[in-house]
């Protein structure tokens, strides 16, 4: 059965989350931001940028707070906020498992 | 454009919803080298103008909030979602449905959609649009006619078929229904795309297929056609309506009646007739019809005085609904569906009548606006309105109604 729409957060949501996390942004500046952060590893089309921050405000993970000429500002929210650690906190747990596999490989084959 | 720059128009060969079938079909278009036009799409019709039609690469992305252009939006992409696009090089060049049209001339402009699962997500706001429009098609087309034709003073299902053709009925229920299905398709298609997306399936650009093509184009056509059609007969019905075209004047009506008229009811040896509104078709007529389910009908009105045979006069109006119906069944459900509207037309005053037993297999009297009388008699219903206006001794219902009931003959 397929997960439903935003139910997990993907990468682009992710970084979308991180980059508000540091103080009200507009979209372009999101994606300025993401391009800087991941030095060009990560694309986000944006089409798929504006489809996140549409659905975040849905959601109530960030909200407007400002319109400037052609440019909207946005703020995530505590529910944003929550929901960035939780993932912050999920990738955390997943990279330690990784790494306490490799450190347990690297023992078993010095033993 | 450009004064004479050629310019050419094509019907998209696929829906709206069909991402994958526009993207495959504008890259065809531009492959032949037409480009479709900065909001080329215009009722339903791409304009296309030659361009520089290398490396274009077209994308779809589903409209978040409504795409019509009467939104507030007004059917184009937030300013902000326009500017980033073309940071990365991506032009917004036309709306359809509600789906907007994007494209690039740059071979390494990145994705405009990168995350299935986040274009699943735009695609079920869609998807929700066009449940919403399900329902509301489904009240308008399908639930308000039908409350019409059986809680309003339509009657029911047969006297509306019989009355407007059960043909033309049919043709409307079927153009109706058109709307609803489309809609359906659509959001279920929209369903499927997005749980392919979700499940992070991407798109394919792919034109349709010559056949597929063919398929869409048809129903097109039949539903204009069929549209057309519906038109035409409806404004012909309805100036036959307004213009009395459709009714006989009885000074010039030569046809053999099946059932008792005014000079029937006067009695034998009845002499001068004096139609009493004179020749005028409103009030003295008869119109003919044919039905699938009631092969002969017949409307007759009648206002008259006329001389008995002992000098006395029997003046009045007369009105007769005569169905010859395709079966009994059918008939059954005519003789209902009078009863059921003149209980709704006369909503305060149908007070039911005695009748004697009359020579029918069912009866029911009653006076709305003048005393009335429904009938059956095996695949022959018959509705009659009598009322009098003379001096001379009245006929009583039991009379005029068993004269008429007596009148009409099973299997004429």
């Amino acid at each position: 059965m397929p997960k439903k729409a935003l139910e997990v957060l993907t990468e682009s949501m992710f970084y979308v989350l991180m980059a508000l996390s540091g103080g009200p942004m507009c979209g372009i500046d999101v994606a300025d931001f993401i391009d800087r952060r991941t030095g060009g590893r990560l694309q986000v089309g944006p089409a798929t940028l504006y489809t996140v921050l549409a659905k975040f405000e849905g959601e109530k993970y960030i909200r407007e707070v400002s319109v400037q000429g052609r440019k909207r500002t946005y703020r995530i929210t505590e529910k944003g906020l929550t929901a960035y650690r939780a993932e912050l906190e999920r990738l955390r747990r997943c990279v330690a498992d990784a790494e306490a596999l490799e450190q347990e490989g690297e023992a078993h084959e010095k033993g | 454009m450009k004064k004479g720059e050629r310019q050419y128009k094509r019907l998209p060969p696929c829906p709206a919803y069909d991402m994958e079938g526009m993207e495959g079909w504008l890259a065809r278009m531009a492959r032949r080298g037409w480009l479709l036009r900065k909001d080329g799409i215009f009722a339903g019709v791409a304009f296309f103008a030659r361009g520089e039609t290398e490396n274009v690469r077209y994308r779809l992305t589903a409209a978040l909030r409504s795409a019509s252009m009467w939104a507030d939006g007004g059917g184009v992409p937030d300013a902000e979602e326009l500017d980033l696009g073309a940071k990365y090089g991506w032009e917004y060049v036309a709306t359809r449905g509600e789906f907007y049209i994007y494209r690039t001339f740059d071979p390494d402009a990145r994705e405009l959609n990168t995350e299935p699962e986040v274009l699943a997500a735009a695609v079920e706001a869609v998807r929700k649009r066009q449940k919403s429009a399900v329902f509301s098609t489904f009240f308008w087309a399908i639930v308000y006619p039908i409350f019409c034709i059986l809680f309003r003073d339509w009657g029911g299902f047969f006297l509306v078929a019989v009355s407007v053709h059960t043909w033309l009925f049919l043709l409307t229920a079927a153009l109706l229904l058109c709307p609803l299905l489309s809609s359906l398709r659509a959001a279920v298609r929209l369903g499927k795309l997005q749980k392919r997306l979700q499940s992070g399936g991407a798109l394919t650009p792919r034109a349709p297929s010559k056949r597929q093509a063919g398929v869409y184009f048809g129903r097109k056509v039949a539903v204009v056609l069929l549209v057309l059609v519906w038109v035409c007969v409806t404004l012909s019905r309805w100036s036959a309506g307004v213009l009395d075209g459709d009714k006989t004047p009885l000074a010039r009506y030569g046809g053999a009646l099946p059932f008792a008229t005014l000079t029937d009811l006067a009695g034998p040896g009845a002499g001068e007739y004096e139609p009493t509104f004179g020749t005028d078709v409103r009030f003295n007529y008869v119109r003919e019809w044919t039905d699938w389910l009631s092969p002969r009908n017949i409307k007759w009105a009648e206002h008259a005085a006329v001389t008995r045979a002992g000098g006395t006069v029997l003046e009045g109006g007369l009105y007769v609904d005569y169905h010859e119906a395709a079966s009994e069944w059918v008939a059954a459900g005519l003789m209902r569906d009078y009863i059921r509207r003149d209980s709704r037309r006369w909503r305060d005053s149908p007070t039911p009548m005695e009748l004697p037993p009359l020579d029918t297999d069912e009866a029911r009297a009653y006076v709305g606006i003048f005393p009335t009388v429904v009938f059956r008699k095996g695949n022959i219903v018959v509705r009659a309105s009598f009322y009098q206006t003379g001096e001379g001794p009245e006929l009583t219902l039991a009379e005029w109604a068993g004269m008429i009931a007596g009148s009409v003959e099973v299997g004429r």
